[in-house]
C-alpha cells in the first residue's frame, strides 16, 4: 500500500503557484526527505496534506484513503501527524498538559465534560511512557513558555506521535537546534519504526543523508527530481538550482 | 489546593452573613451575584477558550427580555419564565455562534459586537413586544416559588447565591475536565489542536452556547430582582463592563470574574455617589490592570505555581 499518493495537485494563492502539479508516490515505511530552496513550496506541500490548506486541483490519498477535502482533525484520525517549522505548541500548559492534549487526542474521553482529567489514569500512563522516550519527565510540570528552545523542538515531535501516527510529517525538526540536539533529534527519527512513514522538509544535508532513503527536490512549487540520495545529489538540474557547485 | 479551599470558604461564610445585613446592602449583594454569573459566563469564553465576545449583554438582555414578556404576557410563573429566558438566551447564542465561531481573535470580538447592537437596535425598536426605549416596568416578583419564598430581598438573595453557587461548581469542574483542557489548547493554538484531530470549531460552538444559556440566566435573575429591563440592558456598555470584571478579577480563573463583579459593582456605588465621572475612573483602572497585573486581582494574589499532577514516575533505566 502506499502511504500517500499526489495526483497532479496545483494549489494557487492568488498569482502565486505555490505548489504546482506535483505528483507523488510514498510507499509505506520510507524516509523521504523534500528539499528545495526558500519559498519552493514545501511547507504548503505539507500543508496540503494535513488539510490546513486545501488543492485547488488535483487529488490526495492517504493511506488508501481519499482526503483531498477532509477536515485536518478527520486525517489525524486515520493515520496522519504532523510538526511546524515554526515551534506551534500550548506555551501556557505544562508540559505533561501538552502531552496529555496529544495522546487524548483520538480518545472519546476527550468530549467528557463532566468529569475531571484525573479520572483517566490510562492518559497519564501513555504521557508519562512518552515524556520518558523523549527526556522530558523532569520538565513535565513546567510550562512549556519555559522551556529551552531544545526542548520545544523535541516536544513538538512528541506531541506528533502523541497521536500514533502512520505517515509522519516533520517540518525541520531539528532547525536552530545545537549539534548535540541535532544528533538526538536524529535518533529518534531513525529509531521509528518502519511500520511509520515520515516525510522531512530539511535544510541540514547532513540530516537528509543521515537519516532519509529517498528525496524529491522541489523548486518553484515543482518536483525537479527524484530518487535515492546519491541519484539526487549527481544530477545535474538539482546542482543547478539547490545545492550548487559545491556537492 | 489549600488556599483555595481557605477562599471558598471565607467567600460562603461571607455570603451567607450579608443575610443578617440591611436591605440595600443585600440587594447590593444580589446585584455582585447577577453580575458574578454574567462575567464567568463569559470567563468561559475570553479565559479558558481564548475568544473575547464583546457581545455578552446580547444573551443577558435576551434572557431578561424573555422573562419579562412571558411574564406580563402570559403571566408565567417565576421558574417558567427563567426557562424560557434561559431557552431564549440559548437560541440566541446557538444562531449567532454559527456565525461568530468561525472567526477568532479581533475578528471575533468585533462580530460579537455587531450582533450585540443587532439586538440592542431590536429590542429598541420593536415597541410592540419590547417597549423600546421605555423598557418593560412593572415585571411582579412572585412572593413564592417552589416554596422559596422571594417576596423580600433576602430570599432572592439566597436564590442568586445558590445558581451562582450551582453554576460556580458546574464550571470548576468543566474546566478541569478533557474538553475543558481541550477549550485551553485552542485557546494557545488552534492550528495545532486541528492537526491533533480535535474538532475545533464544536468546542468553540459548545463553549459559546453554554456561556449564552449562563448569560440568559444571568439575565433574568437581573429581571426579577429588578422587575424591569430596557435597552440599556442589551447596551454595548453593559458587555464592556462584564469584560471588565473577567479582565479585573482574573481571566482564566474560576474567581476571577466572581472577584472583579464584586470589585466593580461595589467600586460603582461608591464612586457614583462622590462623582458623575466614575467611567473615568473605571476606564484609568482597567489601563492600570492590563499594564501591570494581566492576571488580574486573582492573578496578583495567586503565586504563579503550575499544577502539578499525581502521578508515578516513569521505570528509570
Amino acid at each position: 500500500m502506499t502511504a500517500l499518493r499526489l495526483q497532479r495537485v496545483t494549489r494557487r494563492f492568488g498569482g502565486v503557484l505555490a505548489v504546482h502539479d506535483v505528483s507523488l508516490e510514498v510507499p509505506v515505511g520510507i524516509r523521504l526527505a523534500i528539499i528545495g530552496p526558500n519559498g519552493a513550496g514545501k511547507t504548503t506541500l505539507f500543508n496540503l496534506v494535513s488539510g490546513e490548506v486545501l488543492p485547488t486541483t488535483g487529488r490526495i490519498e492517504a493511506l488508501g484513503t481519499d482526503i483531498t477535502r477532509m477536515q485536518p482533525h478527520h486525517r489525524t484520525a486515520i493515520g496522519l501527524g504532523r510538526t511546524y517549522q515554526l515551534t506551534n505548541l500550548f506555551p501556557r500548559l505544562t508540559v505533561l498538559e501538552n502531552i496529555l492534549l496529544a495522546v487524548q487526542a483520538l480518545e472519546r474521553t476527550k468530549y467528557v465534560a463532566l468529569r475531571t482529567w484525573r479520572a483517566y489514569p490510562h492518559l497519564f500512563e501513555r504521557a508519562r511512557d512518552m515524556l520518558a522516550r523523549f527526556a522530558l519527565w523532569d520538565v513535565r510540570n513546567v510550562p512549556v513558555a519555559e522551556l529551552s528552545y531544545g526542548e520545544q523542538r523535541e516536544l513538538e515531535i512528541a506531541l506528533a506521535l502523541g497521536t500514533r501516527p502512520r505517515v509522519l510529517l516533520l517540518d525541520e525538526p531539528t532547525a536552530g537546534l545545537a549539534p548535540a540536539e541535532t544528533q538526538r533529534v536524529l535518533a529518534l527519527i531513525r529509531d521509528l519504526p518502519r511500520t511509520i512513514t515520515v516525510l522531512l522538509i530539511e535544510h541540514d544535508m547532513a540530516v537528509v543523508f543521515g537519516v532519509c532513503d529517498h528525496i524529491v527536490v522541489l523548486d518553484h512549487g515543482e518536483v525537479v527530481a527524484t530518487g535515492t540520495p546519491e541519484e539526487v545529489a549527481r544530477d545535474p538540474r538539482v546542482q543547478q538550482v539547490y545545492l550548487g557547485t559545491r556537492v | 489546593m489549600g488556599p483555595r479551599v481557605g477562599a471558598a470558604t471565607i467567600a460562603g461564610l461571607a455570603a451567607l452573613a450579608v443575610v443578617a445585613a440591611p436591605p440595600f446592602f443585600v440587594h447590593l449583594a444580589t446585584l455582585v451575584l447577577i453580575f458574578a454569573l454574567l462575567a464567568m459566563s463569559l470567563n468561559l469564553l475570553i479565559g479558558y477558550t481564548g475568544l473575547a465576545s464583546f457581545g455578552h449583554a446580547a444573551y443577558f438582555g435576551a434572557g431578561a427580555y424573555a422573562a419579562a414578556v412571558v411574564t406580563l404576557r402570559y403571566h408565567a410563573g417565576f421558574w417558567l419564565a427563567a426557562a424560557v429566558g434561559m431557552a431564549a438566551s440559548g437560541l440566541l447564542g446557538a444562531l449567532f455562534g454559527l456565525l461568530a465561531t468561525r472567526s477568532r481573535g479581533v475578528y471575533f470580538l468585533l462580530i460579537t459586537m455587531a450582533l450585540g447592537q443587532v439586538t440592542w437596535g431590536l429590542a429598541y425598536r420593536w415597541v410592540s413586544l419590547t417597549g423600546g426605549d421605555n423598557g418593560l416596568p412593572g415585571v411582579p416578583r412572585p412572593a413564592f416559588a417552589l416554596g422559596w419564598p422571594m417576596d423580600d430581598a433576602r430570599g432572592f438573595y439566597l436564590l442568586a447565591l445558590l445558581a451562582v453557587t450551582i453554576s460556580l461548581l458546574v464550571l470548576a469542574l468543566v474546566v478541569e475536565s478533557p474538553f475543558g483542557y481541550a477549550l485551553r489548547g485552542i485557546r494557545e493554538s488552534e492550528s495545532r489542536m486541528r492537526t491533533l484531530g480535535y474538532p475545533v470549531w464544536g468546542y468553540k460552538y459548545a463553549a459559546f452556547v453554554t456561556s449564552t444559556l449562563l448569560a440568559g440566566a444571568s439575565g433574568v435573575l437581573h429581571v426579577f430582582l429588578n422587575g424591569f429591563v430596557s435597552p440599556v440592558d442589551l447596551h454595548v456598555s453593559t458587555s464592556a463592563q462584564a469584560m471588565l470584571m473577567v479582565i479585573l478579577g482574573g481571566s482564566g480563573t474560576i474567581g476571577g470574574p466572581v472577584v472583579g463583579a464584586a470589585s466593580l459593582v461595589l467600586l460603582q456605588n461608591v464612586l457614583s455617589t462622590v462623582t458623575r465621572r466614575w467611567m473615568l475612573i473605571l476606564g484609568v483602572l482597567y489601563v492600570l490592570v492590563v499594564l501591570y497585573a494581566p492576571g488580574g486581582i486573582v492573578g496578583l494574589l495567586r503565586r504563579r505555581r503550575p499544577r502539578a499532577w499525581p502521578e508515578r514516575g516513569p521505570a528509570r533505566p
